[in-house]
């Protein structure tokens, strides 16, 4: 190793021990890559008008097109998640499914699977769903650990189920990281790897995971029901009014986040153009819900703008630059005007209640505050890497992997136990900022499929953050859990959901068609 | 050159950590007022670029893909909020402690400790970074302005020149606002209560005093 290679290591190495002291995350790696420029600089070994590069690799960082999709995916699920509608979800469900046995443990994973998705921030999401659904579950007799364990673990399977912001930002790195495999590694292809491929390929995947977590549930409740015991239905509740209660619940979120995925995949919409789709669409949901009842113009605007969509997939040409209108456009263009109309009037109602009742702000400053979080790390990694590959780092990693036992498949290994083992200090994005650009593009170059790559490395980090003794979610759960829940509840509740984190990654490894059966 | 200015501001921390003056307190409060609140507004205002960025890629969606019909300076607009948001949002989010810290450690140190780890930060991470993007970013900035750069494509936004301005304003907002929190650790660190915080956000360092601001 020569010298700035020893400086780039000594750097990577202080820059984790660094985080450790508490300091803001983007902070602390851009300001420790900044020293060790400094000190390399005294040294001759680094040239300090590398940075002048520095403003012209921030400025595509704010306007890229794919990146937009973070703030807009932050903002559906915020709303989703202050409007009560994810809470309403979670008791319907929980209602609906008591009687079954772990019925209430399977609509925890299943709404953890379905809300955690948009928000993607280990932290936030297991503290919401633990606040939301903990208490329950201990009300309802269930058993400790089980308990424990199935919200910690439903909180982090939203960030491997799309749309999620970490699938929109690994999979944004993910083909940074193929082109550089292309260009700088000699690799013969000129596909490129899209944010809508990852998530293709992680939807199989993530379906599995939340199909073998709720069978976990049910074995249990099944084989010793005293630990997930069913819950009649209360005395008074007319069964009919009851399904109706639980579907008018259930049925918006899902349908919304369906259609925003369904929107991506099928390639109607880009996934930028799918989120904002879903945030408009959670707003609507949320103004539908502060409306009295008859006036429900939201809805009507959330209706009629999906009658717009369906009007357009029947492929009518409703082009308004088009000279000759045949007599069906003519007609179907006066309908499309009439549901724009009441798409307008709808949205700007629906508007103006939320900002009277004070929602949109608040939804509007904490997406603000996640989206700030999430984008000043992407500007410190951004900083770090530039130092770094400055010092050759970037080359050494490569050779590192060059020479690791095993070929191709022992780099693959040793990169996957890097992740698993820095998963347990960091989170998702920083890792995926920061690891993502210097491992992937050798992998890929030696023919590793990219959305194979991203969707393994996402639930490989997933594992490691349920993993005891450091597992970002059990810290984060044990924060907001009532005293009777400990540490040793957590540790042993969450081995059997490990288990199966790591019988799914065997299966992927043993059939890649699972996740790449479904892109393109 | 803009660094020197900052200079006397910035070695305020420390300088009141050595001389715990009752005028120099005066005015450290002042000044940790101001600029909490000045962040604090910004804050407020950038946040409505969220719903207008929502409404304008929806409408978007909607004009390009049924009715085929959409200027470049609608589409563009996105790009503006997205910056305002990221850039000029970012100190508020500072100001509201949302940047993510690795809490492993952090959670269980005392006040004194924490108050430590945010004033040697300050200096040692958060201040260089700030003035190395402040000061590199001064010929890409000028060079924007010199020809008030507008966008690449020939009908869109002519504002390109202000989204890079963004870019020092983002450092500048980043420094005042991370100096303003050094200087809450540094009175902390004398044992002092600390001026009151906005309204709705967290305290720093609470419990080493009755106030805990």
């Amino acid at each position: 190793m020569s010298l700035p290679e020893i400086l780039a290591a000594l750097m990577f190495v202080c820059g984790c021990a660094g985080l450790m002291a508490g300091y803001n995350v983007a902070f602390t790696l851009a300001g420790v890559s900044v020293i060790f420029a400094g000190i390399a600089s005294a040294l001759g070994l680094f040239d300090p008008s590398f940075f002048l590069s520095l403003p012209a690799r921030i400025y595509p960082i704010i306007t890229r097109e794919i990146l937009i999709a973070v703030p807009l995916f932050v903002f559906m699920g915020v709303m989703l998640e202050k409007s009560k509608i994810a809470e309403e979800l979670l008791q319907n469900m929980g209602d609906l499914f008591g009687p079954m046995r772990g019925g209430l443990g399977i609509s925890v994973i299943f709404v953890g699977a379905l809300l955690a998705a948009s928000t993607g921030i280990v932290g936030a999401t297991v503290v919401t769903m633990g606040l939301l659904s903990l208490p329950t579950m201990l009300k309802r007799g269930y058993d400790i650990p089980l308990a424990s364990a199935s919200i910690a673990a439903s909180g982090t399977l939203g960030q491997i189920i799309p749309p999620s912001i970490v699938l929109v930002i690994l999979g944004d790195q993910i083909g940074n990281a193929f082109q550089e495999a292309q260009r700088s590694y000699g690799l013969e292809s000129d596909a490129v790897v899209s944010v809508g491929d990852l998530f293709a390929g992680a939807l199989l995947p993530g379906l599995i995971l939340v199909g073998a977590y709720a069978l976990y549930i049910f074995a249990t409740a099944v084989l010793s029901p005293a630990k997930a015991p069913a819950q009649p239905w209360p005395d008074d509740t007319d069964a009919k009014e009851l399904l109706w209660r639980s579907l008018k619940a259930m049925l918006p979120p899902i349908f919304l986040i369906v259609a925003v995925l369904g929107s991506i995949l099928s390639g109607y919409a880009t996934p930028t153009r799918g989120a904002a789709l879903g945030a408009l669409g959670a707003m609507l949901l949320a103004a539908t819900r502060l409306t009295p009842e008859g006036q429900k113009w939201p809805l009507w605007s959330a209706l009629a703008l999906l009658a717009l969509v369906a009007l357009d997939l029947t492929g009518v040409d409703l082009r308004l630059a088009q000279t000759e209108w045949t007599t069906t456009e003519a007609s179907a263009g006066v309908i499309a005007a009439i549901l724009v109309l009441i798409g307008i009037i709808g949205t700007l109602i629906g508007t103006t209640r939320l900002l009277r009742n004070g929602q949109l702000g608040d939804v509007s400053r904490t997406t603000m505050h996640i989206t700030g979080m999430v984008f000043v790390i992407l500007i410190g990694a951004t900083i770090f890497s530039l130092v770094f590959r400055g010092l050759g780092g970037d080359e050494m990693v490569a050779r590192l992997m060059d020479s690791a036992p095993g070929g191709t498949w022992g780099a693959f290994a040793l990169v996957m136990l890097v992740m698993f083992i820095l998963g347990f200090f960091l989170d998702f994005i920083e890792i995926t900022f920061v690891v993502v650009p210097l491992v992937a593009p050798p992998l890929l170059a030696a023919g590793i499929d990219p959305v194979w790559l991203g969707v393994v490395m996402a639930i490989n980090l997933q594992t490691s953050f349920l993993t005891p003794p450091f597992g970002f979610a059990l810290f984060y759960l044990r924060g907001v859990s009532p005293p009777e829940v400990t540490t040793s509840h957590l540790y042993r509740g969450v081995l059997p959901f490990i288990a199966i984190q790591l019988a799914v990654i065997a299966l992927l490894i043993a059939f890649p068609v699972l996740v790449t059966g479904l892109v393109n | 050159m803009i660094g020197w200015v900052f200079l006397p501001l910035l070695s305020l921390p420390v300088v009141y950590l050595i001389l715990p003056k009752q005028w120099l307190k005066t005015i450290i409060s002042a000044l940790i007022r101001t600029i909490d609140t000045l962040h604090y507004y910004l804050g407020e205002i950038v946040k409505w670029s969220l719903p207008l960025l929502v409404i304008s890629v929806a409408a978007s969606v909607f004009a390009l893909s049924i009715f085929g019909t959409m200027t470049v300076k609608w589409l563009e607009s996105a790009f503006y909020f997205q910056a305002v948001i990221i850039l000029l949002g970012a100190a508020a989010t500072l100001l509201a402690g949302q940047h993510v810290r690795v809490d492993v450690f952090y959670t269980n140190m005392s006040e004194t400790a924490r108050a430590r780890v945010d004033l040697i930060s300050f200096y040692l991470l958060l201040a260089p970074v700030c003035i190395l993007i402040l000061w590199n970013s001064q010929s890409f900035v000028g060079f924007a302005w010199n020809t008030f750069e507008g966008s690449a494509e020939s009908n869109g936004i002519r504002g390109v020149f202000l989204l890079k301005t963004l870019i020092p304003i983002f450092a500048i907002t980043m420094l005042l606002q991370g100096c303003a929190i050094a200087l809450r650790a540094a009175m902390a660190l004398n044992g002092e209560d600390r001026p009151e915080r906005p309204k709705g956000m967290p305290s720093f360092f609470k419990g080493s005093s009755e106030a805990g601001l």
